[in-house]
This record gives C-alpha cells, structure tokens and sequence, in this order.
C-alpha cells in the first residue's frame, strides 16, 4: 500500500519549487557548519525563512540571537558580529562583509550561493570539497 | 482460451503505445510551439540588445570594465536604459563581464529590487555563457531548472576582436506558460494512465508470481519435491516423445516397509530415494512420481540413438542397493525394479510408452525384482520371434489366409482313423505360422471372435466334403462369452446335418468355473449331437466334479502324461486310473503326443480308445483318409 501512495505522489514530487530547492540547500549547508550538532538553533529576522527552517528537523528557530548557533539575516543591520552570520541577500552580505560566513540569494531568478574564506578561517570552519567553487576571497 | 489470451496482450499493448505515441506527440508539438513563440520574443530581444551594444561601444572603445568602474553617470545611464526595457516579458535585462576568475559579474543592470551592484557576482550557467563568450556569438539558453519557464538570450560585445561584455536577456513569454499550463492536466493525465498501468502491471506481475506458485504447488508432490501425476497430464500433450527414453520405478516389497516399520518410515524412503534418483539424473531429464511407491524418469536423448535410459536405470539401482537407509535406529536395505522404454518412438503415443515401460518393470518384478528391464532385451528376443503383430492377423483374416491343418486320431483297435482334429493356422508367403504366435495377442478382441467363426465354417466344410469327424479347440471362455457362442449355435443351425460329427474340445489350460450357465449352454450344443472333449486332461484345471456337471463324451489325456509312458511309472499309474476312471463313466479316452512305437504299444497294453501323435500322422492340410 505504501508503494501506491509512493507512486501516486510521484508526480507531486517532480513538480517541487524553488522553496523544495531552496529548503534543500539549507538543510545541506547547516549540516556543513555544523557536521555534529543534533539540533541547530536558527535565528532569522525573516519570517518566511522561519516558517521555512522550522519544516527541517535539526532546526529550531530561537527568539533570541543570543541563543542562536546562526543568525540568517535579510535586513537587521545591528546583530552581535562575535555570531555566525549568513545573508540572504547581496546588500547585507556587502553590510556584513568583514563578518559574514556567507550568502545564499536569489539573483535574477538564479540561486546564488557565496563564501567568504577569510571568514570561514575565522569560525574554524571548513566546508564539503563541493562547495570549493563557491568560496571567494570577497564580495 | 490461449487465443482469447493473445487477443488481450495484443489490445493491451496497442493501447499502451497508442497512449505514448500521444503522449509523445503532445510533447512534441508543445516544444515545436514553444520554439516558434520563443523565436518571436528573441527577434525583439536583438533589437534591444543591438541597440545596447552599439550605445555601450559608442562609450567604451576598449576596455568596457575599465570605463564603466570609472564613470558612474554611464552607468547609471545604461541602468536607466536597462529598466526602460525591462518588462513583464523581458523581465531580466543585464550587462555582465568575465573576471580573472572565469566568473561573471555586473556592469550594469536595471534598477529593479534585485538589482545587481556594479562588480556583483551572477551565478550563470557557465557553459552557455562561455561558449557565447568565446565563440562571440549569440546564444540561446532555455532554462527549466527553476520555477518560472524563460529563455536566456545572450549577446557577446566584441570591441577590437576582444570579448569585453555580456548582454543578457532573460525572457518569459506568457503565452508559453499558458500553454504549458493548459497542457499540464493532460500531461498529468497521462501521468496518471501510466503509472495506473504500471501499477496494473505490478499486480498482473503479483498475480502471474501467484499463480506460478499455485501452479507449481498442484503439480509438485509435497514428499518428495518432485513432479506429480497432474504434471504428467500436462506432459503428456506436449512432450516429443522422440525426445526421451522411459525409465518406470518401482520400490520392491514396498508395503511390507509400511506394514513393518510404519508409513513415516515409508515416507522418509521414498524421500529419500527420490533424492538419489535426484542426484542421478541431470536438469533436463523429467521426474514424476506416478504415484504411491512408482516414479517416472524421462531421460533426455539428443538423438534416436542416444541410449543412455538403461545406463542410467542401471546406476539408479546400484546407488539405492548400495545405500543403508537409517532411520532413528532402523537400518533398512531396499532395491528397486525397473522397466525401460528404450525406443518410445515406436509407441503411437506417450501413454502407449509409459504402458511399455510399465509391461517392462512387471517383466523385472517377475523375473525376481532388484533389476533393470529394457525393452531392446526385449525386443531382441523378439527379433527372432515369428509371432504376428495385431496388424497382420487382422490382415490375414480378410486375406482368407486362414486355414487348418488336420491330424488324424486312430481307433487303437482297429488302427483306423476314427476322427481328426483341427488345428488353426496362418499361411503368410509359404510360410505356416502356429496359434502360440497369433492367439495370445487376439485373445478377447473381435478378431478371435472372427478366427474362431472361420475355423467352425471351414471345419464344416471339411465335414461336409469328407463325411469325416473332426475336432476343433475352443476355451471354456469361450463358451460363456455369448458372442463366441452365437456364432457357435449359428454354424451349428446352418450345418444340422453334420453337426453330429463335430467335436469340441474344451482346452483344461483355463480355470474352469463350471457353473449352471455353463452347463445350459454346453446341453444346447449337444443338442445338435455334437460330441464333447475335455483336451490336455490330467494336468490342467479340471477336476472330478467336471464329470458331475458337463456331459462328457471324450477325455483327451495330456501329452505330458503320454510322452513319458515309456520311462515313467508314475505317468502309467495315472494314466491307468484316468482309463479306469472314464470306462466306468463310459467316456471315451485319446492318448495325446504318441511319438514312438514304445509309447504306443504302452497305451495300447493301458486300453486306451484312441491315438494322436507324429508317430502316427502328423497335421496336415488335407484329411489322410483311412489307413
């Protein structure tokens, strides 16, 4: 019975969106930062990004930054530096230059994703080899 | 059935290429007018581009980076132009460089929401853009990777033979996503019917697993593992019997195992037997256990003169005579009989040569068991065998080629012949051929019923012509089967005159059940004066209750009494009483098989009525006359 339903969501499941993508990227660099952790708190000052992470189950969406493993920022220009920080758009990544680990934003209908090395260095953390290509030296 | 079967694969396969012929047509014809569309919106799409190569190169008449990074109001400028030609359709319009790093970055871009910041990195699929790059040509990139269906039109600037920028165009038509979404329920439709028919195929998989199962499991005996008697019905239709020689098997003294040791034993025996045979024979020979302690093996042959069966029959049954099968603390010793069909191919059919393999082993477990019986020993023996098939008995008698020879019997008195007796023969191209080889075969068929008619008929004759008595040979059977005995009564009312001078000999070989029947109908026969004879008396079946129930006029005393008068006291005991016995019921006796004078001067000295034998005369086709 289960492979019935399998099959019958096939189709379903070949039309996933952007969101299925962008979901899916995300869940593949939070494992990347951090290979060890069960549970990865989140804090985004995006809403739909919350609503988004929260459907991961290593996710959990803090209130707080200082509670949070990574902040996700779309706007907020007066987050604590000493957290991770990752952008979701190009003007606050160009914002949080000397402090973001990365980028991942949507640019002319094109996902972009970008890392920065120096501050990767700086948060001792080392990436998959797959993602060699997207790590640069700045913006 | 199978044909109704055919039928259905066949409709069910068209539809399912019926189904993907449209299917596939429907793909076609949407990417065809997808093409033409996209061809219409990339005319307008040069146009812009061109305007903005010959704007961007009026600028810049080398290096369009340097010049750009420099002058911010050119930029600004081109952004300007940029969202002027921005619309829904053309919703992306960019100018982009390489860097050192092979990367494209903005130079200028409209100035919408996400505009791209002068020296900003586009993720691009590079190996489009680096083809246009190097190439210096337009290219043509349909993207389908993410939501939204557009077209990237891209243009390479070329300034001095050097690739110095990239315009791109990135265009979405909406009537091509009408017309995708428009086609979309028939492509889920067709979604849909295929996977219902793969999931119809899945379970006519299911089911075809399942009855594979259910088949093998009603053609498969659960003891041994190996086929059954209703895979042999199967077989029996499709087997080349040509293909195969038949080996029958049968476990001797069977019951007395289940008698003595028990039915679970019996069981572990013919499992375990089965495995030997099992392991004797190959992948391509057939196992069926034809029932109780029987097993069929069909031994493969590649050719007619592949006579392997009784190689293999022969190991079969050294392997179980060699083998102690030990069970809990028995140990119990078996062998097996066999009977082989070594040529099948002269069977008429399957059934005919398992029959043969069958008449094989009752051969084998007659012969004392523990043995392999093939019908080429057989056969050979036949080879020197004159005996007529079926055939040709039926044959001879439409070739009236049956006739009867005639041996005299002698009154021992007067040393006249008395009377003959008939003796039924076949006469084939100068060649006699005696009843021991053509009786036995039709016995109980139709056609001894016409032999027997034919040999009433010309006896008659012969009686008729010679005014002579003559004998004929008939089984009690014969008496009792009305058919036989119609015929008699029939001969009988068509020749009253000379019935009286016909004898019937009553052959003794045959248990006799003389009961009232009997009796009846032997009275009837008497009643048109004909004379009767118990033959070959002394050895057989008869016993002295036979005096009490049928009137008997002569008693012919065996051969293997008379032949041994001359050396045997005991033969000339019995012989004596026998005379003494039938004078005092007034019977007539015959001493059969007088070969020599000493035989006959003893049964002369015995007082018996009357002679037969080579020492006399001998058979022959004419009566001898009196002598």
């Amino acid at each position: 019975m289960k492979k019935v339903v399998l099959l019958l969501l096939i189709p379903f499941l070949l039309l996933a969106s952007d969101m299925q993508y962008e979901l899916k990227i995300y869940s593949t660099l939070l494992h990347n930062f951090f290979p060890t952790k069960q549970i990865i708190k989140v804090w985004s000052d995006d809403a739909k990004k919350d609503k988004m992470l929260s459907s991961l189950p290593i996710v959990k969406i803090v209130k707080n930054t200082k509670d949070a493993d990574i902040l996700i920022v779309e706007k907020d220009k007066k987050l604590p530096k000493k957290k991770l920080i990752f952008a979701t758009n190009y003007l606050i990544f160009k914002y949080y230059e000397k402090n973001a680990i990365g980028g991942f934003y949507w640019k002319k209908g094109r996902p972009n994703i970008l890392f920065l090395r120096n501050n990767l260095s700086k948060n001792h953390l080392k990436l998959s080899s797959k993602f060699n290509e997207f790590i640069e030296d700045g913006l | 059935m199978k044909h109704l079967l055919k039928i259905y694969s066949v409709i069910f396969v068209s539809i399912i290429i019926m189904l993907a012929y449209m299917y596939f047509s429907l793909e076609k014809a949407e990417k065809q007018f997808d093409r033409n569309i996209n061809n219409l919106f990339v005319v307008q799409a040069q146009e812009f581009t061109s305007n903005l190569e010959k704007n961007l190169k009026l600028h810049a008449k080398k290096d369009v980076y340097l010049t750009l990074k420099k002058n911010k109001s050119l930029r600004d400028e081109l952004a300007e132009k940029l969202t002027v030609l921005t619309t829904n359709t053309y919703k992306y319009i960019y100018i982009l460089y390489r860097d050192t790093h092979g990367d494209y970055r903005f130079l200028a871009d409209a100035n919408k929401p996400d505009k791209g910041e002068f020296g900003e990195k586009l993720n691009v699929d590079k190996k489009v853009w680096n083809k246009a790059f190097r190439s210096q040509q337009p290219s043509l990139l349909f993207q389908k990777e993410f939501d939204g269906l557009w077209v990237s039109y891209i243009v390479p600037v070329v300034i001095n033979g050097k690739t110095e920028a990239m315009i791109g165009v990135d265009f979405s038509s909406e009537v091509s996503v009408q017309i995708k979404k428009s086609t979309k329920p028939i492509n889920n439709g067709f979604t849909y019917i295929f996977i219902a028919i793969l999931i119809m195929l899945i379970i006519l998989l299911y089911q075809t697993i399942l009855n594979f199962r259910i088949k093998k499991d009603s053609i498969t005996d659960p003891l041994t593992q190996i086929f059954n008697r209703n895979y042999l019905r199967d077989l029996l239709n499709d087997l080349n019997i040509a293909k195969y020689q038949i080996i029958m098997l049968d476990i001797d003294h069977f019951k007395k195992v289940n008698d003595s040791y028990g039915h679970k034993i019996g069981d572990n025996i013919l499992h375990d037997i089965s495995a030997i045979i099992k392991e004797t024979i190959r992948n391509k020979d057939i196992f069926v256990r034809f029932g109780g302690e029987e097993f069929l093996v069909f031994i493969y042959r590649n050719n007619l003169d592949d006579r392997v069966a009784k190689g293999v029959a022969e190991r079969i049954r050294k392997k179980i005579k060699e083998t102690t099968f030990s069970y809990e603390e028995l140990s119990i010793n078996i062998t097996v009989s066999m009977g082989v069909t070594c040529t099948p191919e002269h069977s008429k059919n399957i059934s005919d040569a398992i029959k043969h393999a069958d008449e094989m082993l009752y051969i084998a477990k007659k012969e004392g068991r523990n043995r392999v019986i093939c019908s080429d020993d057989i056969n050979k023996e036949i080879e020197n065998d004159t005996s007529l098939h079926f055939n040709e008995i039926q044959e001879a008698i439409e070739h009236q080629q049956v006739i009867c020879h005639y041996q005299a019997i002698f009154n021992t008195k007067t040393k006249k012949v008395d009377k003959y007796e008939a003796l039924v023969r076949i006469k084939k191209e100068d060649k006699i051929i005696y009843p021991n080889d053509f009786l036995p075969k039709i016995m109980h068929t139709n056609i001894y019923n016409q032999l027997t008619k034919i040999v009433l008929e010309t006896v008659f004759t012969k009686i008729r012509d010679n005014q002579a008595s003559i004998s004929v040979n008939l089984n009690f059977s014969d008496i009792l089967n009305n058919e036989i005995f119609g015929i008699i009564i029939d001969e009988l009312e068509q020749n009253k005159a000379f019935s009286s001078q016909l004898i019937i000999e009553l052959l003794e070989h045959e248990l006799i059940d003389a009961n009232q029947t009997f009796s009846d109908k032997i009275n009837q026969i008497k009643g048109y004066g004909v004379k009767i004879a118990i033959d070959d008396f002394g050895t057989g079946f008869a016993s002295y209750n036979i005096f009490q129930t049928i009137p008997i006029d002569i008693i012919k005393i065996d051969g293997s009494l008379i032949k041994n008068l001359d050396h045997s006291e005991i033969s000339q005991k019995i012989v004596r009483s026998i005379i003494a016995l039938t004078k005092e019921l007034n019977i007539e006796t015959v001493a059969e098989f007088v070969y020599s004078k000493e035989v006959m001067k003893i049964t002369e000295t015995l007082e018996v009525d009357a002679l037969q034998g080579f020492y006399l005369a001998r058979p022959q086709g004419e009566l001898l006359g009196n002598q």
